[in-house]
């Protein structure tokens, strides 16, 4: 405990390193802001500089642009119905409704707190978990993959809306749009028509990018100009929410961290899914689910606690077992490697010191965080007086700037005309984005897993109940479907039954 | 007063019939597609084509749950003579096709005329198609946006990211 306060202490008393994180914190907002820029594009523009720092001072300033990079996706999400990251995509569906009431002052106030929330609880369950977590997660093998990412898939439920054919339609979609390119473990080319950009498949930040940003414009030239008028936008004091809504939220805001948390863990998912997942069960548990997507704060708790809180998840395995969770900390861990350390088991016993100003150094980002968005509201909201005429057409050049930097080809742009093509029609049709993502994300895991759990189990799939865990993550989903397919009748059979006692 | 013009919009029922078609068009595209991937190992009975090929069955088999479900009630609708929904503003269909024709120009010619050509381009003619107030003072303003932005982004991205943003190949 000691050794972790001097480890805060020293990172306070080191005004290069403050100051640094200063900057990458903003950096990371403004990365994260901008359609298309990502935390993982931040870390990787800035991970060359670390290589003249020491590890006190580069290791801060890397997880300063994560942190901040992560949170900033909530901006462009909330304010132009953008997400910046696919982190935010889930902050899209109540933020939007709520600033076109008048309330994206507190739509980014609520997203900047519970981002805030679910870093520092993410955070401590680090500090107290990781050694523990690491030996569960140890444990993991492809039967358990397989069974947590086709067990994801059945949160299409709770993103579907009202109709649900079209979500499950919306989400194989985007499996089988994942399956374009070259096929996990044997690299079999899949309906790439021997295009060499195919090949690599689509890159997720053009799609994403894609199917929200131009239906957007689209849809907004669409309509007469009453649509570019400005937007009516109420003041905001404080962060715009009161204290007894805070305490509203606290279930919800625990529930999300801790399916952050443990997504992040997990490799290969992260944090761009976690969002969804904890939209989906803050909707599944909530009284009132219908208010979801109507700009309810749940809604934002749910994605922002849940996306702040994968970071601390995903730095588990990172510093305990030295796997990288997602392509962010595959660049921080190129971080520790510049800087001569290897992450690992012996890295708790052999670099204690470095453990701790990581510890120290997430807290302080987030509190930076915090502080840079509290002021920025104002200035964020300023956005919204920008008339759609300008607006509109200058973010469809960041977007294109974005998908170009994610992809460094024109490909990437094409992608993203593709895609906005596709996102244009599924909102024509009422048919959700989200499951797409989902699908989209999703697939390639799900079935890399399946095959490989095949090949261990010799092409049977018996060996994959051989495991404890994935038989209880079969148990839940069974029960699951069960509960969606049943529930409604029982319910029905109930409360006639509860009105004749009454 | 300007007062816009009401257009009857698409039955519901029926724009759930014809997304169901497409989307079962799409599936057996996948479905069919799939059959010329080739097959270089297989884990027990799982190849490469075997995803692809569930997951279109299983999109089959959804969309025309899809296009059933809303078309016997369609049917019922149109013997009834109900359905008839209430009236919307006509939507600028024009506009969204110019638009949408305009960004795929600018992509399209982005590697040979440049990004910020282009983008200024872009920016101005769009601008312009969707702007209600064309009068001289407000297309100035306009355009001084389209200029500055793109110049704007430029530089910070190629010398401070050194982000290699397409320069255009007739300028080479």
């Amino acid at each position: 405990m000691l050794d972790a306060l001097s480890a805060l202490a020293s990172l306070l008393t080191n005004p290069t390193a403050l100051l640094l994180m200063l900057m990458g914190t903003c950096v990371g907002i403004i990365f994260g802001a901008l359609p298309g820029m990502s935390a993982t594009l931040a870390v990787a523009v800035f991970l060359p500089l670390t290589y003249t720092l020491d590890v006190f001072t580069g290791v801060p300033l890397l997880l300063a642009l994560y942190i901040g990079g992560i949170s900033g996706g909530l901006i462009s999400a909330i304010l132009i119905n953008i997400p910046g990251t696919p982190s935010s995509i889930a902050t899209t569906f109540d933020g939007v409704p709520m600033a076109r009431r008048g309330e994206g002052g507190k739509a980014i106030g609520i997203g900047v707190v519970f981002s805030f929330l679910g870093t520092c609880i993410s955070v401590l369950v680090l500090i107290v978990l990781a050694p523990l977590l690491a030996k569960v997660a140890i444990h993991f093998g492809p039967y358990e993959y397989f069974g947590i990412t086709a067990c994801s898939f059945l949160l299409v439920a709770g993103l579907c809306g009202k109709d649900m054919p079209k979500g499950i339609i919306s989400a194989l979609l985007g499996i089988l749009v994942s399956c374009i390119g070259l096929a996990p473990l044997d690299s079999s080319s899949r309906y790439t028509f021997g295009t060499v950009a195919l090949k690599a498949g689509f890159n997720m930040v053009p799609v994403l990018v894609g199917l929200f940003a131009l239906p957007e414009l689209l849809r907004q030239v669409q309509h007469k100009a009453s649509s570019f008028e400005k937007l009516h936008v109420s003041k905001v004091r404080g962060f715009g929410f009161s204290l007894q809504e805070f305490l509203g939220q606290i279930v919800n805001l625990i529930r999300s961290s801790l399916i952050g948390i443990g997504i992040g863990i997990l490799p290969g998912i992260g944090s761009g899914v976690s969002n969804l997942v904890a939209y989906s069960a803050a909707k599944n548990s909530s009284k009132e689910p219908e208010k979801f997507g109507s700009g309810c704060m749940d809604g934002i708790v749910a994605s922002e606690a849940s996306n702040n809180a994968a970071i601390g998840g995903a730095m588990i395995p990172l510093l305990s077992l030295g796997i990288p969770g997602d392509s962010v900390t595959a660049m921080l861990l190129g971080g520790f490697i510049l800087q001569g350390l290897t992450p690992g088991p012996m890295f708790f016993t052999q670099h204690m010191d470095v453990v701790y100003c990581v510890y120290a150094a997430m807290l302080i980002s987030a509190i930076m965080m915090l502080v840079l968005e509290f002021f920025g509201i104002r200035v964020f909201v300023k956005l919204l007086s920008v008339p759609t005429v300008i607006l509109l057409p200058c973010v469809m050049v960041i977007c294109v700037l974005g998908a170009f930097s994610s992809t460094s080809t024109i490909f990437g742009v094409w992608t993203l005309v593709i895609f906005g093509v596709v996102g244009y029609l599924f909102s024509e049709f009422d048919i959700p984005s989200a499951p797409f993502i989902l699908g989209f994300i999703l697939g390639p895991t799900c079935e890399l897993y399946l095959r490989r759990g095949l090949q261990m189990g010799r092409g049977s799939f018996l060996p994959f109940f051989s495991s404890a865990i994935f038989d209880v993550i079969f148990a839940v989903a069974v029960l699951f479907i069960l509960w969606k397919v049943c529930g409604k009748a029982i319910m029905k059979k109930v409360k006639p039954a509860a009105g004749t006692e009454n | 007063m300007n007062q816009e013009k009401q257009v009857k919009p698409m039955n519901p029922l029926l724009k759930n019939v014809c997304a169901g078609i497409s989307l079962f068009l799409i599936f057996l595209l996948f479905f069919l597609l799939s059959f010329s991937v080739e097959i270089k190992s297989m884990t027990g009975a799982v190849s490469a084509r075997s995803v692809p090929q569930a997951i279109s069955i299983l999109g089959m088999i959804t969309s025309l749950y899809l296009t059933l479900k809303n078309l016997f009630p369609f049917m019922e609708q149109r013997k009834a003579g109900s359905g008839e929904a209430a009236s919307v503003p006509r939507r600028r269909w024009l506009h969204m096709v110019l638009s949408l024709l305009l960004f795929i120009g600018y992509v399209a010619l982005m590697k040979t005329f440049g990004f910020i050509l282009m983008s200024v381009v872009y920016l101005f003619l769009q601008m312009v198609l969707i702007a209600e107030d064309r009068s001289l003072k407000h297309i100035l303003l306009l355009l001084v946006i389209s200029i500055g932005i793109p110049i704007a982004l430029y530089f910070p991205f190629r010398y401070g990211f050194k982000l290699l943003l397409p320069m255009g190949t007739i300028f080479e």
